[in-house]
């Protein structure tokens, strides 16, 4: 097909379009999404009073608040890398976010040190927190993921990893409201690792999941 | 671009026809080294893909950015794309075909006469001849052939290998001759 000829196609296929909002706007809209989403399944599995102790510890409190940062940074940045154009200082705010998160825990293994003994720290596999974070994150990642195809796949592989980056550092928070944690180090270590492999995972899946796509009807003018 | 996200057909296809040398230029000048159509393909690739995020421009931000992000996106999967099948294909030299390289044809014996070889068609029976004419002169298909002849592909199969064995008996005794 010539060019000339594809130029026009696309001309009488142009219609009125409906901007997608700023980056930023959508990820607010996930994140609350995702928020009353999460928030209905604790208020459904946590034990009775788990809440209102949890919450006592003003360190785990910071802990829950940067790890919704790093969601909702983490959402931010995968809906801005599909807007051509955009400058990539966003990807700065969830490597902020992550240090904080785990900082905060990190601290609240030092904490552990100091009142258990570096040989006391009570270190448990953590598989149902795992588990919590794969079952419970996968909806809003889903949900993320079809928010990103409306948009360019000009990076996929990060833009994938961003966003289930951001929906896993979310569910995190669900796993760690739910069932209590003796040690932060086990947090760390069991959250942490889970929610980097997944992006991982996400990475190498990236280009599967997010690929260029045209309507059907313009396939006849695919090169 | 705002006023082709406002439904505006015409102004699409100015901007379309405005920046599509723009686009052959920066994608001549990366690919250098592909030839013209691979050129006009990745130019094609970058259009249906414009088209297909043009939901993405923001009016209130600069058109260039935007649709330079996009052709440089489509350049490099192009290139990655290439290397891949570079990776994957054996260029090799088109092979001396057996029976076009005289060279490699010691035990080919060609046949001068064809008055013979037609005289020798014609004197096999009518289902071998026209399996014979079907296959080996108008060279179609078994599939071709059996539909035009309304024999089953198996029949025309045994009918040919008749056909040629009647043959070479009949060409053998004449060249004896």
């Amino acid at each position: 097909m010539k060019t000339e000829d594809l130029i026009v196609g696309l001309a009488r296929d142009s219609g009125l379009v409906r901007r997608l909002p700023h980056p930023w706007v959508r990820a607010a809209v996930w994140v609350a999404a995702t928020t009353i989403y999460l928030a209905g399944l604790v208020l459904f599995i946590a034990p009775p009073g788990r809440l209102g102790a949890a919450f006592v510890d003003l360190r785990f409190s910071f802990e829950q608040v940067a790890a919704g940062l790093v969601g909702l940074t983490a959402g931010a940045a995968a809906l801005t890398t599909v807007v051509p154009g955009r400058s990539r200082r966003v990807l700065v705010a969830p490597i902020v976010a992550g240090v904080l998160w785990s900082g905060i825990v990190a601290f609240g293994g030092v904490q552990d040190a100091l009142q258990y003994g570096a040989t006391g720290i009570p270190l448990r596999t953590d598989w149902p927190c795992v588990a919590a974070i794969v079952l419970t994150g996968s909806l809003p990642a889903v949900g993320l993921v079809h928010m990103l195809r409306r948009g360019a796949p000009l990076t996929p592989r990060m833009t994938v990893a961003l966003a289930v980056l951001a929906a896993a550092a979310l569910a995190n928070v669900t796993a760690c409201l739910v069932r209590p944690h003796d040690s932060s180090l086990t947090v760390l270590a069991w959250h942490g690792t889970s929610v980097l492999a997944l992006c991982g995972v996400a990475g190498v899946l990236g280009t599967s999941v997010l690929k260029w796509t045209w309507s059907t009807h313009l396939e006849g003018a695919q090169p | 671009m705002r006023a082709a996200q406002a439904g505006d057909s015409d102004a699409y296809l100015q901007l379309l026809q405005h920046i599509t040398p723009r686009i052959r230029q920066i994608v001549g000048r990366r690919r250098g080294f592909a030839g013209q159509a691979d050129v006009e393909d990745l130019v094609q690739d970058i259009l249906l893909s414009l088209h297909a995020v043009r939901t993405t421009y923001d009016p209130s931000r600069p058109f260039m950015p935007w649709l330079l992000a996009i052709v440089r996106s489509r350049l490099a999967d192009g290139a990655r794309r290439h290397a891949r099948q570079g990776a994957r294909e054996v260029h090799v030299d088109d092979p001396a075909v057996t029976f076009t390289d005289p060279a490699a044809n010691t035990d080919y014996e060609g046949f001068e006469d064809e008055e013979a070889l037609h005289h020798a068609i014609r004197s096999l029976s009518k289902g071998q001849r026209e399996a014979i004419e079907l296959l080996k002169l108008k060279e179609l298909s078994l599939k071709e052939a059996a539909a035009a002849s309304g024999s089953s592909i198996g029949a025309l199969k045994v009918a040919t290998h008749r056909a040629m064995i009647a043959l070479r008996r009949t060409m053998n005794r004449s060249h004896e001759d």
